[in-house]
Formats: structure tokens, sequence, C-alpha cells
């Protein structure tokens, strides 16, 4: 998932969008353990997105930047066997974090003779029944609870990706209204992918959200949609600043209309996060045109900052993974300690360290290399 | 360690005994429950099976579900949407699990009736998100009724018991303002969490938050803390046994007390023999 992964220099300089990635990392690992005292600091709290958009949409800006490599004159075969490999490798990775996770909860039920919480994040089934359950797991159709964003990940690169670098590379103009229009269909006629054995939907839907990749991709390049909006970026910021400002008065202040008095069809105006729907999308891509604009300054005044979650978001993937196990272990010991602020605050600070860490040694090898 | 792990399932099915354990399990289940001076007068309303139930196993009727009632008068499909937990979790799961079990014996007792369960459990799911998801749902596809698993994970996760119990009364109060029927299924018992104090506060959260909006709570803690009491001073019961066959029985129990509340009948609990 990251751009070193992706094939790009390793421990280049910091950036923005590696800062970006590593900032989504660091709120997503917060925001996954609901409740802690600092998930009110998060942009989740006065923004109808969150960083699951964010990290979607630089995945696919990501994508793009390593195809814009001369790499990309390889033949269609051997650029959609480098972008299986990849997908394999976060699918290994998604099963490896799973299992983990399983076994986290079934060490704390032990630990804590609790039974329940072998129920927690969607794990009753794999102990319930567990032949259809590792099936579903293997097959991706059964997901746990916050070990969701992998399994949708692994669909774009597997599926989406090859087909949007084909696409691309032939018709790139028809790139954009495809998927727009997939995007339509799904939110019109309301399909989902089903989950299995437990009966429900994948909560991060990939025929929606296949559209805030797309658009990712398509604003990394400097062609088409890239160009025009970085051509315009000043009148973008001038529309897109009042939608953040407004948007975030309506979550702040729990503004949103009832949902039964929207028109239909209602997924067009409801603020969903399994549809990605366009209040959420709308003001997704706001705040990527608005918020950028104080990069400059973090990267010129708040070097620290800027190295460090460039660091991580260059090597995300193993970040995400650390992350993702790391807010299980403190949902647990929030259990466990029944959490004041300080087991918070502790939890932050090892946590984010913990990160840092994550992302330091995997660019160990190269370091040494050098 | 007080309860097997994976993989027991297919042992708990050669368990003896844990049957005789349940029928205690029972009388507790309906946190509101108050021996009903009134005759039997639904004949519908599905018996509760034989190892789910005692004597003094009775179901109040009085706290209908009018939406519920009225689709059964108009003989037309019922809908019920099911929020909060795995619908999957225990109460055989090779054949669709709790939320199946509540179908069959909804649809054998309301012969019929089309019963159709929408499961949106979202495992680990706060109130205040699933209150917004239920909203949402509610406008997409509307329900007769929400069964909603609650307070389970605000108490895992140290939500304050305030804040959880004010999203949880705005959230029941909108079901009532948009024509909905809610049945609220409380936390479960375990018996480490008996002196929690956070977990107890939650769990008085949800009772007072049925009681003042008059919401039918089936109260699986009650159930569970009863069992416990039972068998006072025996060897320790197996959790995870008796954490399963309560899924079983709360099946059960939900389909009547469905059933009970749609007609706004009370029916002594009859063993099913």
């Amino acid at each position: 998932m990251g751009l070193a992964e992706d094939g790009l220099t390793l421990a280049r300089p910091a950036n923005a969008v590696d800062f970006w990635r590593g900032f989504a990392l660091v709120t997503i690992f917060i925001n996954h353990v609901p409740g802690i005292y600092f998930e009110r600091f998060t942009h989740r709290n006065i923004s109808p997105s969150d960083s699951a958009e964010l990290f979607v949409f630089l995945a696919g800006w990501a994508l793009r930047l390593s195809m814009a490599k001369p790499a990309t004159e390889l033949p269609a075969a051997t650029l959609v066997r480098r972008l299986t490999r990849r997908a394999l490798i976060i699918y290994a990775a998604q099963i490896l974090i799973t299992t983990i996770a399983l076994a986290m909860l079934a060490s704390a039920a032990r630990a804590l003779d609790n039974p329940l919480l072998l129920e927690w994040h969607n794990a009753a089934a794999v102990f319930y029944d567990p032949i259809n359950a590792h099936i579903g797991l293997v097959l991706l159709t059964h997901q746990l609870g916050y070990f969701d964003i992998l399994p949708l990940y692994v669909t774009l690169m597997l599926i989406a990706a090859p087909a949007i670098a084909l696409v691309h590379r032939s018709a790139p103009g028809a790139l954009l209204p495809a998927s727009l229009a997939i995007y339509l269909v799904t939110l019109v006629f309301r399909i989902q992918v089903p989950s299995w054995p437990v009966a429900g939907h994948w909560l991060f839907n990939p025929l929606a959200w296949q559209l805030v990749f797309v658009l990712g991709f398509s604003c990394a390049g400097s062609d088409r949609l890239g160009g025009w909006a970085r051509r315009h970026i000043v009148g973008l910021r001038r529309i897109g600043l009042p939608i953040v400002i407004f948007a975030g008065c309506v979550v702040w202040f729990d503004l949103w209309p009832d949902p039964t008095r929207l028109p239909e069809p209602r997924l067009l105006f409801i603020g969903q996060k399994t549809f990605v729907t366009p209040i959420r999308l709308i003001q997704f891509l706001s705040l990527v045109a608005v918020v950028p604009a104080i990069y400059p300054a973090i990267a010129r005044w708040g070097g620290p900052l800027d190295r460090f979650l460039s660091l991580l978001g260059r090597n995300s993937l193993n970040v995400f993974c650390v992350g993702s196990l790391a807010s299980l272990a403190a949902q647990i010991l929030r259990f466990t300690a029944r959490g004041a602020i300080g087991v918070d605050a502790a939890i932050v600070v090892v946590g984010i360290v913990l990160l840092g860490l994550t992302a330091w040694v995997s660019e160990w090898p190269d370091r040494s290399s050098a | 360690m007080g309860f097997r792990m994976a993989g027991s399932i297919f042992r708990l099915k050669h368990v003896s005994g844990w049957f005789g354990v349940l029928a205690v399990w029972a009388p507790a289940c309906f946190a509101q429950t108050q021996p009903p001076p009134s005759p039997p007068s639904a004949p519908d309303v599905p018996a509760i099976s034989k190892e789910c139930t005692t004597p003094a196993m009775t179901i109040r009727g009085d706290i209908p579900l009018p939406v519920v009632a009225a689709a059964l008068r108009e003989r037309k499909a019922v809908k019920i949407l099911t929020i909060g937990g795995s619908g999957r979790a225990g109460a055989d799961p090779q054949n669709g699990g709790y939320n199946a079990v509540i179908q069959r014996l909804l649809e054998t007792s309301l012969k019929g009736v089309t019963i159709s369960i929408v499961d949106q459990g979202i495992s680990g799911e706060l109130v205040r998100d699933a209150g917004e998801r239920i909203k949402a749902e509610v406008a997409l596809n509307p329900p007769d009724l929400v069964i909603w698993q609650v307070g389970t994970s605000d108490a895992f996760s140290n939500i304050a018991p305030e804040e959880f119990e004010a999203d949880l009364t705005e959230t029941v109060r909108w079901l009532k303002d948009h024509n909905t029927d809610l049945v609220l299924i409380g936390l479960h018992f375990v018996r480490n969490l008996a002196s929690d104090l956070h977990y107890q506060a939650i769990r008085q959260s949800v009772n007072r938050v049925a009681t003042a909006e008059k919401v039918l709570r089936i109260g699986r803690y009650e159930a569970g803390e009863w069992l416990e009491k039972s068998r006072a001073g025996n060897a320790p019961a197996d959790e995870f046994a008796t954490t399963e066959a309560g899924y079983s029985c709360m099946a059960e129990y939900v389909a009547r007390a469905i059933s009970a509340a749609a007609f706004d009948h009370l029916k002594p609990a009859k063993p099913r023999i």
C-alpha cells in the first residue's frame, strides 16, 4: 500500500501525500478505539467523512503515481500481474491480522474468563460456526469489526486496479464516467455486497467506494481531472471552504435532517458510510481541496511532525496492520483497566510510538544497504 | 477456565445436563415480568420449549407492539430489522442462527404471515453509531419492528452511562415518532461482570430507558443472574455453553414476546411437550 512498496524510491523525502497518509493512519488508529477520550479530537467530529475516505483516495493516488513511472511502459499483462501480486500481499496481510485478532480475543476471553469477548467485533461466528466462518474469512465475506478496510482494498486492487489501469491506457476519458455510473447505479438500486456466513453486508461497499479510489487515481495525474483541479485550485478552495464549514456545523451541532423526509432515492441525500454517499463524498472532496493548503506551513514550521507522519505514510501497509492490532489491544486494555484519561493517554502515546517503530523497522533494510 | 473455546459447539450437543440448567434461566428472562392476572386469550402466541421454561414463566402484555399488530391484522408481511449484534451468534448457527430461529418460530405461530428479518447488526457498534444507522435504515427500508441488542459494546468501551442513556433515549423516541415498534435486548450476564460498576451502570441505563419510554425489554442479564443463583454451591458451570444455550432460549423469548405484545394479550407459558 505504501508508495515505497509500490516501487517508488524508498525513504524519499517527506511530502504531502505521505504526510496525509500518515495522518490518516494515526486517526484511524485512534478512531478504532471507540470511546477513547482522544477520539473527540479527530476530524470526524466536524466532518461527515472520516479517515477511511482519505485512506482509499490516497491509495488510488498511489496507484497513479506508480503508473506514472517508466515501468508503465510494460506490457499490459505484466502490469496486471504486478497489480495482482500487490493485491495478494494485501490479502495475505488481511488474513494474518485477522488471525492474530481472533487469537487476541480468544486469549482475552480465557484470561478474563469472559465468553462475551468471543462475540466482540463479529468474532462470534468463528467460535460458534467455525466451518462456515473459516470459509468466509478466506473469501473475505466474513470480516471482523474494524478489520474491514483491507478487504475493500484487496477488492479494489484485485479487480478495480487492473481495470482502471487498462482503461486509463486505452480510453482515459472513459474512466471517471464509468466509475461514476457504477456508483450511481449502486446507490439508486441499493446494490450491496453480502457478507457470509453472518447475514448482512460489507461495511465498505466496494461498488460505491471504487469511486473514491478512482477519484484519487484521477486527481493524482496532471491531465484531465487532476490537471483541471490544479489549474482551478483557488476557485475550488473558494467553493470548498464554505462546504467544509457548513458540514462541520451540521456534524458538530447535529443538524442532520430527518432522513425519512428526504426525497427518493434517499441514498443520494443521506450521509452513509457503507455507500460513501454524495454528502460524504462532496464534503470529502472539499476537504481535499482546502486542507492541503496548510501543508507548506507544516513542512516549513513542523519539520519533525512532517517527517514522522511521512515516515508512517511511506510504509502504510505495515503501519496499518500494526495499528489495527494495536487498536484492538487498546480496546481490550480499556475494558480491563476501565480506563481513565491517563490510560487513554498512554494508549495514544504508546500506539503512535509503535506505529513509528513499525515504519522505522520497515525501512531498516533500505537504510542498512545505503 | 470456566468455559470452552472454539470448536466446542460440536461437543456441546452432547453435554448432558445443561438443558436442566436452562430450566431456571427462563423466569428471569423478562425483566418486566410480573404474574399476570389475565386469562390466556392469544392462542397463536408460541409456546416456550420445555428446556427454556418453568411454570412461573409469563410474558407481560401491557407493552404492545401496535405497528406489528396492525401488520398482522392486515395479514401482510411483517418486516423486522435486527441491529446491534451478530444475528448468527449462538442458537443453531448451521441453520441461520438466532434470527432464523425467531423467524421460524414466528412463521409457525403466525400462520399466513410472512416474516422477513433484515439483519444489519454490526458487532461492537456503539449506541450512538447504531442510532444513526437505525434512522437511515428506517428511511431506506422501513421496518415494522426493530430488535436492538444494546449496551454490551458501550459497556466494554467505557462509554459514560449518561451519554449512553441520552443516545439510547433519543433513538427510542425517534423510532416512536416514526411509527416503528421496538424490542430492546439487554446486556448479557457474565459472572465476572456482576461486580463491574460500569457494566452495571450501563445495564441500569437500559432498564431505565425501557421503563421510562415503555419499551419492551428482554432482560437476558436477569436470566443469567437467576441461573447463577440457582447453581450456588455447585461446581462452576460452563459459561460458554450457557451463553450459547441462552441464545436459543432468547430467540424463543423474542418470538413469544413479539406475538404476545403484538396481540396485546397475556398468556402463561406452556412447556412444549
